[in-house]
This record gives structure tokens, sequence and C-alpha cells, in this order.
């Protein structure tokens, strides 16, 4: 484990947060549960900022249509 | 100092400016895609921020509207389906023109919310504390935000709308509550009404933290605020057509008003020329969003008059630059009396010295061909004698500060409009085809 810098992830946090939103992508994109699609949906929007908000680049823009029903 | 997002609030300075563009680019390729309003006015293949800025023509609200217009109620600017839509937001259509429409997904949601967090972590709210949001909770955009972002820090917020203001008093000093977001005219309105019930708030409640948005105010408002609540009044400001808050206000430096720049890319124009202006020149902010991607905004001309210096003058540590004294007036908000420039803010600044004022409302009116400012002001129920001296000392500080001297009207107590939102205190009657140099 790197050692953390106050108010900044380490190396590992990162990798983690992508991983964690690529599971929830992939999970979005093939749950036909609809109460678990929605939570995945919600954590998939969450992740999505904090990638952003930390410059680690994420398919921003990835369903500008309306997605499909639950 | 601690920060809510240390990474994008710190980033130097060239690495900030890259990661704008980088984003900006994003951001309009998805618009210019996925948007007939913004596909025909945003070129492909832009080069750098100088490119856009020269090549992607300033955004007016008429032609937001023009475009809701072409097939109500969103037209072509939507960059989503809008059944894919989460929220319907709208303006209040107060200036007589139809509203602006705005839909936005759960993610615009978040990042929305996100920027209300960085205003009010910055204001010093930490999670366990308590909040309340003193707003209707309706169509117009508002202090949505706040209540979210207080939930999504670890506060307990109490959302009051349909309360009155009794009842938000009560809760202020029942369960000590240290977070507050209104708008400056209702603070006042909590202000006078605490009165009447006989509390002190700055004794009897808890509040530490007033996020007042949504109207411009005088030091003199915020002073009087701050020393009736016994809190720290802090300024943000956010737009239904941008959909999140674009500036808040530091507690390093009073007044200086930090640009969320990890989510907008502003410009300083000069309103005449329409060329960028210096650090410390007053411009007209035009901004552009980074992150929104229900309805996105690219070089809007947003009539917000403001002064731009750069982050190294705050000593908070942020690399984001600040707007001195947040938006000082709307472009469309000067008025001419007489040939003295005179704007909502400078009157308030003058009224709100008199002891005693509790509401007020300005009127400029020609009478026999000269200008004239009528005021007329609730100063509770003053004897004769009491109502005479605080006329005349209101007259003669407008005198001395503005250099007109107005007819002062006192009117019984109550009888003027109080509101939760956008006050509007300053109406020009004049006849709007007789040029006021």
């Amino acid at each position: 484990m790197t050692n953390a810098t106050p108010g900044l992830l380490t190396p590992e946090q990162e990798g983690d947060l992508v991983a964690a939103y690529r599971a929830v992508r992939r999970l979005a994109e093939g749950c036909e549960v609809p109460a678990v699609r929605a939570a995945v949906l919600a954590a998939e929007a969450e992740l999505r900022l904090a990638l952003d908000g930390q410059d680690l680049d994420c398919d921003y823009y990835v369903r500008p249509g309306r997605p499909p029903a639950p | 100092m601690s920060y809510w997002n240390t990474k994008a609030e710190t980033m130097p300075r060239p690495e900030l400016e890259a990661w704008q563009w980088r984003r900006l680019r994003r951001a309009a390729e998805h618009a210019r895609h996925h948007s007939p309003f913004w596909a025909d006015r945003i070129p492909g293949g832009l080069s750098s921020p100088a490119e856009f800025t020269a090549r992607v023509p300033l955004l007016h609200k008429a032609d937001l509207l023009a475009a809701q217009a072409v097939s109500p109620p969103y037209g072509t600017w939507p960059s989503i389906d809008p059944a894919a839509g989460a929220r319907h937001h709208q303006t209040s259509g107060t200036s007589g023109n139809p509203p602006v429409r705005s839909i936005d997904t759960a993610r615009d949601w978040v990042w929305s919310t996100d920027t209300f967090c960085t205003a009010l972590y910055a204001n010093g709210v930490r999670s366990g504390q308590r909040g309340m949001v003193c707003f209707g909770y309706g169509l117009f955009a508002g202090f949505w935000g706040m209540h979210y972002a207080l939930e999504r820090m670890g506060c307990t917020v109490f959302p009051s709308a349909g309360l009155d203001s009794r009842s938000r008093i009560g809760l202020l000093t029942e369960y000590r509550i240290e977070v507050v977001g209104l708008t400056p005219s209702y603070a006042l309105r909590l202000m006078e009404v605490a009165r009447e019930e006989g509390v002190d708030l700055a004794r009897e409640a808890n509040v530490e933290v007033i996020l007042a948005g949504a109207e411009p105010r005088s030091d003199r408002t915020t002073a009087a605020i701050e020393e009736a609540f016994g809190a720290r009044v802090f300024n943000a400001a956010g737009t239904t057509e941008y959909g999140g808050v674009f500036m808040f206000e530091c507690p390093a430096r009073r007044n200086a008003c930090h640009v969320v720049e990890s989510s907008c890319y502003d410009e300083v124009l000069d309103p005449d020329t329409g060329r960028a202006v210096p650090y410390g020149a007053q411009g007209v902010r035009v901004t552009s969003g980074l992150s929104r991607e229900g309805v996105q905004l690219f070089r809007h001309w947003t009539e917000d008059v403001v002064v731009r210096r750069p982050h190294h003058e705050c000593g908070c540590g942020r690399s984001w630059d600040f707007y001195d004294g947040g938006i000082l007036r709307r472009v469309d908000d000067m008025r001419k009396i007489r040939g003295a420039s005179v704007t909502p803010v400078m009157v308030e600044d003058v009224v709100r010295a008199v002891p005693g004022v509790a509401e007020f409302q300005a009127s400029i009116r020609t009478v026999r061909g000269l200008d004239t400012v009528h005021l007329r002001v609730d100063a509770g129920e003053p004897d004769g004698e009491g109502g005479r001296r605080l006329a005349r000392e209101l007259a003669d500080r407008f005198k001395r500060a503005i250099g007109i001297r107005p007819e002062v009207e006192l009117v019984p107590p109550g009888s003027l409009p109080r509101t939760e939102w956008k006050a509007t205190r300053l109406h020009d009657e004049r006849d709007p085809r007789t040029p006021h140099p």
C-alpha cells in the first residue's frame, strides 16, 4: 500500500475506483433485475463523478439517449 | 486548510487549464453530436481554447428561448432524449419572457449536488451538523442542490418548504440547527419575525453558517444578518441554465467568490467591445459548462457584471480564480437618474444603514419632467416625531450617497411584500422611450 497524501488518492485507490466504475458499468449494461439495475445506475452516476473529479478519464457521455427500461 | 476535493481545487494552474480544455472539448463534441441547436453553433475540429472562443458564438437567453420555441417544451437545446431526464426545472419567468426549461439526467444531479458540496465544505460545513433549507422546493432549481448536498455530506436536513417563518424560527431554536440556506431577503424577514416573537436568534439559536444566495446584497445587509444570527454569511450562486453552483465565497478572504473552475470555463468580456478584460477590470461573465450532459451551455452571456482576480490573491490555497464581490450587478440593473448611475445594491446599502427599516420599495419616476426617487419604507410603528426623524435621516443619507434627495413615505407595518425568493426593490417607472442620460 502506498502512503497516502492527505486529500489525494493513492495509486491503488485510483485503480480501485476505476475498477469499481468498470464493474458497475458492466452490471448496468447486463443486469435485468429492476431493483439491482436501479441501484447500479445510481452507483455509476456517483462513481463517474468521483472519477471525473480526480481527473481520471472515463467514458463520460456513454448514454446520450434513453436508458433501456429496467 | 482542507478541501472538498483537494485535487480539483488545488491543481496547479497550467494543469487546471489543460484539464479544462480537455473537458470543454469533450463537452462540445457531445453537444455537437446530440443537440441540433449546438450542431449549428459549434464547429468541428476545435483545437484550442482560443479557437473555441473565436469560433463559437455568444449565447444569449433569447437564443435559448428561440430553440425551445421550435418544439416546446425543450426544443432543439437538449443533448439527450428528454425521456432520459430525471428532473425538470425552469426559471421563474418573472421578466415577462417564457421560462427557460432545463432537463437533467441523474448524473447531472450528482454533479450539481457536488458543486454545492464544494461551496458548503469551503464554508465550514461538516458531517454531523444540522441544516435547514428555507425554500419552496418547486420548479425553480434554487436550493434543491443544497438539500442534496447536505445529505451527501452527512448532515441532517430539515426541509422547510411550506413552513411559515415562525415555524422555521422554532426549528432553528429547538433543534440547534447550524447551517441555513436562504436568500438575503428572507434572512431579513426571519429577523423581523424573530423580533416580533421576542426571539434573539444570536442567543437562542445556534446558526453558524448561512449560505445566502440568489440575490445581490450590500455589505451592510450582510453585516445586519450576521449580527442578528451570530453567524457567518457566505455568498454562492448558480443558475438554472448552468445547472450547478459556479462560484462560492471563501472564508479566507471576505467577498472573494471562487469560480468552480473544475466545472466551468469562464471568460470576462467588455460589454461594448466583446473582448476579454484583464484581471481587476469589470466585465460580463461568459460561461461554458464542462460537466452537464442533459442541456449544455457554451459561451453563455450571463449579463452578470464581475471583477475577476487571480487565485493567489486569496490565501486559501485554491488554484481557482475568484470574482471580487461576487456578482456586482446585472448589466441591465444600472439606472441613470439625473446623470447618476444607480444600482439596486447601492440603494439597499443606503436604506439598510438606517436603523429600524424592516422593508422598503424604491421607485424611479418622472415628475414634471424631472427624475425623482420615491421610497416607501416599512419601519414598524414609529411615533410621529420618530417617523419624521427616520424619514429625514434616510433622505439625507440617500442624498449624500447617491446625489438625489428622495421622497420618503412611511407605510403601515407589513404592507410591503416579503418574499423568500428574488426580491425586487428598485423599480424604474419612467417612460422607457425617454432617454435617461
